[in-house]
């Protein structure tokens, strides 16, 4: 992406957030305890990095960052988004595909008040198109990204299914575990088996011999 | 390479007023009095001209000066005060900007917008010559010009003056316009910048001729590699230039060992 452009979708983005957050000053209040500190973010797929400043009165973005970071956020573009927009903590299969470096706790702080804001995109767009538009651009949004998430799961989980039911190429979960356990338990076998002839090895060597 | 002829016996020295040669004590006068024209419109006229799009150059340039809070920075050609904007706030009450400018209209009018805009009390303005910077060796932690080097007489000894201002490690950022290798973009911009931006400048200024300068100003000034050597002349070492909108325009980068 051509220098002009990236920077130009980083002063979109910052404006937006930075409105957003003058819609809601609790969060902006609870933000501005960071001021001064910087969190990186890395997404490795699509490849990008970008660096969120925070400043007293919200948020700036850039591609450059030459001083110290606070912390660094790496992950696919589509889990970063996840734990963006996942109001939910109870999601444990997140942190195992994101990486956090640097000061982990500032990490977990700046999550929690993004989780506890109540950022009224609705208010932004009627600011814009008037508030009638506003509600059906942003019920139409919602509508459209609930469809989306309910699509990816139904496809996800027929190509399971049609890989592992119709053309019996991958095994079912449960099976695949039931054999895991089988292996450690002959694994298990093997090594007391192993141990016990030892035993018996070392007991006829140290035997009296009869003639 | 500043487009500077050396006299001949009995001659005056010559460089470039866009497309004219003029003597070089000439020169000044005329960039002044392009100056002092656009002036109060030069803010929209920036907006009209480049379509906003200097927000985004400018933007970047902020990015990779590294300021931070304290740093003392220098803002020459500052002009309506953009970038001296942003460094205050970057420096915080700690740290100092200097807004400098040779045309004492351009600075008044960075003067009194920075001021409408809450920006004091860290911000300095200087009416200064490029060439001959009125500050100590080693003051300052970077240093920015911004579309004001093609406008410079003798831009080595700018260079050199940049140089000798900056502390140790300090950086140089120069946002100028620059050449495009893309022929098509290359035939478009010509067009644009010869029919449009003189008639702009008629609309709004009613100057067409300055806007004529500006453009063919563009065109005598010294391309990406050419700048990144007469810098490295001036003694500043890794430097390096980042095209932009299709080398448009460059923003060079050097750092004073």
């Amino acid at each position: 992406m051509s220098i002009t452009v990236n920077t130009a979708l980083q002063a979109a983005m910052e404006k937006v957030v930075n409105e957003l957050l003058a819609l809601d000053p609790l969060t902006q209040q609870r933000l501005a305890q960071f001021s001064g500190e910087t969190l990186c973010i890395q997404s490795t797929q699509p490849k990008l990095t970008f660096y969120i400043s925070f400043t007293l009165q919200g948020i700036s973005l850039h591609s450059h960052h030459e001083n110290s970071l606070t912390a660094c956020l790496t992950g696919e573009g589509s889990d970063l988004l996840r734990l963006l927009l996942n109001k939910s903590t109870a999601d444990s299969t997140l942190g195992e595909h994101l990486q956090l470096a640097g000061n982990t706790d500032f990490i977990m702080a700046v999550h929690q008040v993004i989780q506890e804001s109540e950022l009224d995109w609705e208010a932004l767009v009627a600011r814009l198109v008037g508030p009638l538009l506003a509600h059906k651009v942003t019920n139409g949004l919602r509508s459209g990204l609930h469809w989306l998430q309910y699509t990816q799961q139904t496809l996800q989980q027929n190509i399971t299914e049609y890989l592992q039911e119709e053309l019996k190429e991958l095994p079912p979960r449960n099976a695949v575990e039931i054999f895991q356990e089988d292996l450690m338990q002959l694994q298990s076998d093997t090594d007391q088996l192993e141990d016990r002839l030892a035993r018996l090895q070392k007991h006829f060597k140290n035997a009296p011999q009869q003639d | 390479m500043s487009g500077n002829n050396k006299p001949s016996d009995g001659q005056q020295n010559t460089t470039h007023f866009g497309y004219k040669q003029v003597n070089e004590t000439e020169k000044a006068k005329l960039v002044a009095d392009v100056f002092h024209s656009v002036a109060p419109k030069y803010d929209l006229m920036n907006d009209l001209m480049s379509m906003g799009i200097h927000r985004i150059w400018k933007r970047f340039t902020i990015e990779l000066s590294g300021v931070r809070t304290g740093n003392k920075v220098l803002d020459i050609a500052g002009g309506t005060g953009d970038l001296t904007r942003k460094f205050a706030n970057l420096v915080g009450m700690d740290g100092q900007v200097v807004l400098a400018d040779i045309n004492d209209s351009m600075l008044k009018v960075g003067r009194d917008r920075l001021i409408d805009h809450g920006i004091c009390g860290n911000v300095e303005y200087v009416q200064a010559d490029a060439e001959k910077l009125p500050f100590a060796d080693n003051t300052f932690d970077c240093i920015t010009i911004a579309f004001g080097l093609r406008n410079v007489t003798h831009k080595e000894e700018a260079l050199k003056s940049m140089h000798r201002v900056l502390k140790p490690g300090g950086r140089l950022l120069i946002l100028e316009f620059s050449k495009t290798n893309n022929p098509v973009m290359s035939k478009m911009y010509d067009a644009y910048s010869f029919t449009v931006l003189p008639l702009l400048g008629k609309l709004i200024t009613n100057d067409s001729e300055s806007y004529r300068y500006l453009a063919e100003s563009i065109r005598m000034h010294p391309d990406q590699e050419t700048l990144e050597r007469m810098m490295q002349e001036a003694g500043f070492v890794r430097t390096s230039y980042h095209n932009m909108t299709g080398g448009i325009v460059a923003l060079h980068k050097g750092t004073k060992p």
